[in-house]
């Protein structure tokens, strides 16, 4: 082959020694059927791994196969031979004839078919065994006779049994069930009679019948039955995870509060001390589990947190004012957002020129909107309690209403109608600006209360309410400085 | 050369100042480097003085795809004009006269296509006029000579196509306005809270009585 190769490259003649080292391409021949693409594969390998050893013949191949046996004398004709034989199976001793292979005759003696014919030993009982031990009110002794008979005929199969018992010879309706027990309980008595130490045989008809009951319940079912079942798991599983996602955050709350009871630990060293110890308070752990019902949540003096700390230029040089109004970098996202959506609904810039009064207005302003925002975020959490303790006091067949001021889950975007305000039981202002305060989404473990009240929201399965507060604030006892 | 810096304690200077850019479409787009608009980078004093007794120099940084990217300019007016076609943001820098003060910066972002002003011609121009103010806290002794030597008193008015007075005292009272509505949100959500407190303390009680 690469001879030829170096044939047609060059186009000079091949050197003899370069033929004699080629292994002739014809060594292995392509068997018949097999495909050129398939062979050029394997072909010059160990083949005998795929080797087809079944090739299928043409019919022209058999043929000659056959011609061959038949007139070659290949392989002689085996001998067969006409006999007759018995069943040991039948009892009637019927004799048949059939053809057997002259060298098997032998073997075919006793009827090698007849060890098929299983029988299987069905207990009988004497008169004095059924009086004394099987006797029940429910079957009478014919019809007890009549099932043992069946039992026999078809070998305990069950269906054929049941199907063939003929339950009008008795008049008493009688279902597979109740033949298997009898037949089951009688076997067991006997067996007992007979050998007392025999392991019971053990056939609960009542569990049989709940069993087949329940799957014809299940076969049944209809549609919309279905759909109900599917709907309700999904409903049970969400609930599941709710729990379990309530029970982590208790755990954390749990962990903050053990914190704040430390006050040396660095990681609340930077709550001003006072907060720390009223916060303390606010808290009460009962069995593990947050109790609502007994502390307060929030204390509502507590919350007057400034929340930005502006860039102050305490050493000495120059500076522009601008950058005096530069709002921190750490602050979250949310809080930016926050802070923008105002300004806007203010009709305030974000960038405002920057003269002393309007840097003092728009720093105060921006730390106003924090403080809006944990005041919000608060009041869900009042609100939210609010419910939840006035579903305790409904279970106990007493109500109050709850003024609309506190339904800070019900503020529509843009605040209030001018007649829903200042009313007895109405917000005394329009709660514009609040309307806007995303207290959504927003996290900061840093604050126990706001870890306490995404607890809280937590709990709460109103989507409304699955808010969060936030708060580097209480990292920043410090009001900014005012300049 | 470890001078001690004697600063003037106590004492801080307030020096307004604006900056901003013009910027007017070219009549035809430039063929060869695409540019579309002449704009005109400045920072000038707010007041009606001479900025050369307090700035050294004024460095605009512009964007890396102009030749000579930092421009320096030591004397009034503090401006670069260049043509270009895109936004971008520029860096400027002020040098004070004494060394020792350090020199400060801000950034101002060049404006091409908006806000536009109508000249008294009746022509059309982008402007953009920012003001900020430079505060010097405790300045050298030289520096706080300088600044004083500043005779500027009053805005200088004629400097600039807005009337910066107005767009400051609009800039206060809206955020005056948004503050007394945002404290009376604060005021009403306070009280609410306050209420909702004592009324879940009452009803929580009342609630441990009946399971009790």
């Amino acid at each position: 082959m690469i001879g030829d190769v170096q044939q047609i490259l060059q186009g000079s003649e091949v050197p003899k020694d370069v033929v004699k080292k080629t292994p002739k391409p014809s060594a292995v021949r392509k068997p018949e059927g097999m495909k050129r693409e398939l062979f050029n594969l394997i072909k010059g390998k160990d083949l005998t791994a795929v080797m087809p050893t079944d090739v299928k013949k043409t019919y022209k191949q058999k043929f000659q196969a056959i011609f061959i046996i038949i007139f070659t004398g290949f392989r002689s004709v085996r001998k067969y031979k006409w006999m007759s034989f018995t069943n040991e199976a039948r009892t009637d001793g019927l004799m048949l004839h059939h053809w057997v292979r002259a060298d098997k005759v032998e073997a075919m003696n006793p009827y090698p078919f007849s060890k098929f014919n299983k029988v299987i030993d069905i207990p009988t009982y004497t008169d004095e065994e059924y009086e004394n031990h099987l006797k029940i009110a429910k079957w009478s002794r014919g019809e007890t006779d009549y099932l043992f008979d069946t039992c026999r005929r078809f070998d305990i199969r069950w269906p054929i049994v049941f199907d063939r018992y003929d339950c009008k010879m008795f008049g008493v309706n009688r279902s597979v069930e109740d033949l298997k027990e009898r037949f089951y309980s009688i076997n067991y008595e006997l067996n007992l009679l007979r050998d007392p130490s025999s392991s019971p045989t053990a056939y609960d008809a009542e569990h049989e019948r709940r069993r087949k009951e329940q799957l014809n319940k299940q076969w049944n079912r209809t549609a919309e039955q279905l759909q109900e079942e599917e709907d309700l798991t999904a409903e049970l599983r969400r609930i599941e995870l709710r729990k379990k996602e309530r029970e982590k955050k208790a755990h954390d709350l749990q962990k903050l509060i053990n914190m704040t009871e430390q006050p040396a630990s660095p990681s609340t060293a930077g709550f001003p001390g006072a907060a720390t110890a009223k916060r303390k308070n606010q808290f009460r752990v009962k069995g593990g589990s947050i109790s609502m019902a007994v502390g307060p949540l929030f204390n509502p003096l507590d919350i007057s947190v400034t929340a930005l700390r502006f860039s102050e230029f305490k050493s000495s040089g120059a500076h522009f004012r601008g950058q005096e109004m530069k709002l921190p970098t750490n602050i979250g996202q949310k809080k930016l957002k926050n802070i923008e959506v105002i300004l806007e609904k203010c009709k305030m810039e974000m960038n405002p020129v920057a003269s002393e009064s309007i840097m003092k207005t728009y720093n105060d302003f921006r730390s106003q909107v924090m403080l809006v925002q944990e005041l919000k975020s608060a009041m869900q959490t009042a609100e939210y309690e609010l419910e939840s303790v006035r579903t305790k006091m409904q279970e106990h067949g007493k109500d109050f209403e709850i003024d609309p001021r506190f339904r800070i889950s019900q503020l529509p975007e843009g605040g209030l109608d001018e007649d829903l305000v200042g009313g007895p039981g109405q917000a005394a202002t329009s709660r514009r600006i609040t309307s806007y305060i995303d207290t959504s989404g927003t996290k900061d473990a840093a604050t126990i209360q706001s870890a306490a009240a995404r607890k809280r929201k937590a709990t709460a399965t109103t989507p409304t309410l699955t808010s969060t507060p936030s708060s580097s604030s209480l990292a920043d006892p410090k009001r900014p400085r005012k300049v | 050369m470890s001078e001690i810096v004697e600063r003037m304690k106590k004492k801080s200077v307030v020096k307004p100042i604006v900056y901003g850019n013009t910027a007017v479409p070219l009549v035809h787009k430039r063929d060869n480097d695409q540019h579309t608009h002449q704009w005109t980078v400045f920072l000038k004093p707010y007041l009606a003085e001479d900025p050369t007794k307090w700035i050294r120099k004024v460095q605009f940084r512009l964007h890396e795809s102009y030749a000579n990217q930092t421009r320096i300019i030591e004397t009034p007016p503090y401006e670069v004009t260049e043509t270009g076609w895109g936004e971008f943001e520029i860096q400027i820098r002020i040098y004070f006269v004494d060394n020792n003060e350090k020199p400060i910066s801000t950034f101002h972002y060049l404006r091409l296509f908006q806000p536009t002003i109508e000249l008294p011609s009746g022509n059309q121009i982008v402007c953009t006029e920012f003001y900020d103010e430079i505060i010097f806290q405790e300045p050298t002794v030289p520096m706080y000579k300088a600044l004083q030597a500043g005779e500027g008193k009053r805005p200088d008015k004629q400097a600039f196509f807005n009337d910066i007075e107005q767009i400051k005292n609009r800039t206060r009272e809206l955020g005056e306005v948004a503050q007394k509505e945002i404290a009376a949100e604060i005021e009403d959500l306070r009280e609410s809270l306050k209420d909702a407190h004592k009324l879940i303390l009452k009803y929580n009680a009342e609630v441990n009585r009946e399971q009790d």
